[in-house]
């Protein structure tokens, strides 16, 4: 699990923004140069996933699956299937995985205090806290600050929720789900996004 | 002209100071919250709807986003009261939350309407 280290490498992202208008502040006291607020930036971040989310579930899954026109498949296991195609959370961390292999600027994942893949768990105080904080405040966000290593982080909670029965059904079925009572409408865990703040 | 300082008034008036927070009291009482279908319906928001219109989830129109909520406030509140009754789309029936009367989603969509239509 190689998590941690992976986080620990990631460096320049907002860092370098503030780092540049750091520099033109110090310049020449020319017109100030602002760098874009972490918040901002972890929300924006979270818009464009969101929405590919939202756009995987309605346009590929609904679509094409077994309540549309039943030509794929979306299954924990659809490698073994000739037309599987993954969940939308597989299709998530998909995602994470392939941006982790690109950049080292920024790192996200689906976590939850109750995951169905232990690897899913957090890992550090700050994402339990904010794991802790989405799923008693349902709708708010979190955001927190931790340093890891010798790298300051800003680090964004945002919540995932049981948005239909086939949601909170195959979690409380599977086998390997902590918790089996998931309701439509549960926080039933998180986005996290994590930007380094300085290197 | 500059605005009066505190000091001013004091020395003027020594009541106005106290009096002023009493008057704002006194103005919530009566205006702010004297409307209890918007109480109801922001509790119920709070409670059931927020989880998924304060981020916008699966495309959730986000409360207090005019933008998104444009293309469906013309439908009228009859009609987004029975879409979030019997659901619509992806937004489940009662947000998942059966127990909900229809005097509470009513007074709900009537809350987060209010944010964008005025
Ligand atoms: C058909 C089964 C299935 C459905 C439907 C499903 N999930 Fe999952 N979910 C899984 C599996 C399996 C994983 C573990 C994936 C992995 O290996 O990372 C998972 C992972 C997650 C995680 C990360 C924590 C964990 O449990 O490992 C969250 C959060 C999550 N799902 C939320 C949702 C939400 C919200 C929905 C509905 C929009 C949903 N899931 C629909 C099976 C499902
Ligand atoms: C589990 C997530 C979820 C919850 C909880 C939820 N909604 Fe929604 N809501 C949605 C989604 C998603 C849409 C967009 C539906 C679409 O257009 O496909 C939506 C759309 C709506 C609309 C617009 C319908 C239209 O005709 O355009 C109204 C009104 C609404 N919701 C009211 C409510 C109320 C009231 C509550 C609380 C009692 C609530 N919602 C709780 C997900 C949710």
């Amino acid at each position: 699990m190689n998590k941690l280290l992976k986080t620990k490498s990631v460096k320049f992202g907002v860092a370098a923004v503030v780092a540049s208008s750091a520099l033109s502040l110090s310049g020449c006291g020319e017109t100030e140069a602002k760098g874009i607020a972490p918040e901002l930036y972890t929300d924006s971040l979270f818009a464009v996933m969101k929405a590919d989310r939202t756009n995987y579930t309605k346009y590929v899954v609904k679509r094409l699956g077994p309540n549309g026109a039943n030509v794929i498949k979306p299954d924990e296991h659809w490698q073994d299937i000739e037309n599987g195609t993954l969940l939308p959370a597989q299709m998530f961390r998909a995602g994470a995985e392939a941006v982790a292999e690109m950049t080292d600027q920024f790192t996200y994942s689906l976590q939850s205090k109750w995951p169905i893949n232990s690897q899913n768990a957090p890992k550090t105080p700050v994402e339990t806290e904010g794991l802790e904080y989405i799923a008693e405040n349902p709708g708010e966000n979190f955001y927190g600050e931790e340093t890891l290593g010798d790298t300051k982080y800003f680090t964004a909670v945002y919540p995932d929720v049981a948005v239909s029965s086939a949601c909170s059904s195959c979690h409380n079925d599977h086998k390997d789900s902590p918790k089996t009572d998931f309701k439509v409408g549960d926080v039933m865990g998180g986005v996290i996004i994590r930007v380094p703040l300085e290197s | 002209m500059a605005t009066i300082s505190q000091e001013h008034l004091r020395k003027k008036n020594p009541g106005i100071l106290l009096k002023t927070p009493m008057l704002i009291v006194v103005f919530l009482i009566l205006f702010g919250c004297s409307n209890p279908e918007m109480e109801l319906g922001e509790q119920v928001f709070k409670g059931t709807c927020k989880a998924c219109h304060a981020g916008g989830l699966n495309g959730a129109p986000i409360y207090g986003n005019k933008r998104m909520w444009a293309k469906r406030l013309p439908q009228g509140i009859p009609v987004l009261v029975e879409h979030a009754s019997s659901g619509y789309g992806l937004m489940p029936a009662k947000g998942g939350n059966t127990n909900l009367t229809e005097q509470e989603i009513t007074a709900a969509v009537k809350f987060m309407v209010s944010k964008v239509a005025e």
